[in-house]
């Protein structure tokens, strides 16, 4: 079970715990732009941007240490306050019963890795007593906010799926969950800093990807669906191969399987990976 | 490791997010943009974002950045 789990699931997965959607819970955004004022750093823009700029500095500098010290205490940082994690479709959808309101709103990280217009980037769910607070901070929900029934954002997350986008969701002052984005790499920051720069601000989902070699016929629908570079083809078998130590269980890979040969397996109940988040 | 300095000159490149040139065709996605200022009440206005090569270190000099900027504003330089 993640840590997560441990900590804010009451015996289950925490974001399927009702407790952790509770306005009492919703404080981090007053403190971090009260205190910040005005002036931003357009250098720091995007979740975890002012540390992966320090990341990138190291990196070229060659130290691994300061790397690795760097992202040691941004992740001990962010896993107390402001974190992504990746869930199912399915998953997303049980969270739209238990959040309330639900928005769409547009993405903040598309906007700063593509400059995505307003129009076309309409693909967050904020979810929970926060988007009440949308006005004060437009520049947040650039381009508005459109409040949607439970019904309408489902039928808008499956709409997602089949355009390929990973389902995340984000806390917002730990255990509180405020965001459920559908995104991509590499224009989810969350996604691109896990990958290029194995910044752990996203965790892991809960499950993993196995394909069924007997059912798999080698059309290859799946490997273009995965964002984490975990799928490829196996030349010898013409199947499809999943890396189990990439993966990070979004399902994406299943939901366009025409022959059933992709199922999700718990995370937990593996001894090679229920510690690998 | 050999990375090249990105710079943008802001006296030409003054509204990023309505020309995303650099974002959308930079191959390895090395530009971000972000706003200079963030007011209460309302939205930053265009003029106050600004474009930078953050992820420098995945450029590899290719120059479409260079050649397409419709304000010659980015230089690439090793």
């Amino acid at each position: 079970m993640c840590q997560f789990c441990e900590q804010y699931g009451d015996g289950g997965k925490w974001y399927l715990n009702p407790k952790n959607y509770a306005r009492r819970l919703y404080k981090v955004r007053k403190l971090e732009t009260e205190v910040k004022g005005k002036e931003a750093d357009p250098q720091a823009a995007g979740m975890g941007g002012g540390v992966i700029n320090a990341i990138i500095a190291a990196r070229v500098r060659g130290d691994a240490a300061a790397e690795a010290k760097l992202k040691e205490d941004a992740v001990k940082f962010a896993y107390a306050m402001h974190f992504g994690q990746v869930v199912t479709l399915e998953e997303t959808l049980e969270i739209l019963d238990l959040a309330y309101p639900i928005a769409k709103m547009t993405c903040a990280c598309r906007r700063v890795q593509w400059g995505l217009a307003d129009a076309r980037n309409f693909t967050c769910l904020g979810i929970g007593p926060g988007m009440y607070k949308w006005e004060r901070w437009p520049e947040t929900y650039r381009g508005g906010v459109e409040f949607l029934s439970a019904a309408e954002a489902k039928e808008w997350v499956m709409l997602t799926d089949q355009m390929g986008l990973v389902h995340t969701l984000d806390a917002f002052g730990t255990p509180y969950i405020g965001g459920l984005c559908q995104c991509d790499y590499p224009g989810c920051v969350a996604i691109r800093n896990r990958l290029d720069y194995e910044f752990k601000f996203l965790v892991k989902g809960e499950w993993f990807a196995k394909v069924n070699w007997e059912r798999c016929t080698g059309c290859e629908k799946c490997i273009a669906r995965c964002h984490f570079r975990a799928m490829g083809m196996n030349v010898n078998t013409q199947k499809a191969l999943v890396d189990p130590l990439a993966c990070f269980g979004c399902g994406l890979c299943r939901s366009v399987c025409a022959a059933d040969a992709i199922t999700l397996s718990d995370r937990n109940l593996n001894p090679r990976l229920k510690d690998m988040w | 490791m050999a990375v090249p300095k990105i710079t943008v000159d802001y006296g030409k490149c003054t509204d990023p997010l309505s020309c995303t040139f650099c974002m959308n065709h930079c191959p390895y996605s090395v530009f971000i943009v972000g706003e200079t200022r963030v007011y209460k009440f309302r939205e930053t206005p265009l003029e106050e974002f600004r474009v930078y090569g953050r992820y420098y270190d995945r450029c590899d000099g290719c120059n479409v950045c260079v050649q397409g900027c419709p304000k010659q504003a980015i230089s690439v330089t090793f």
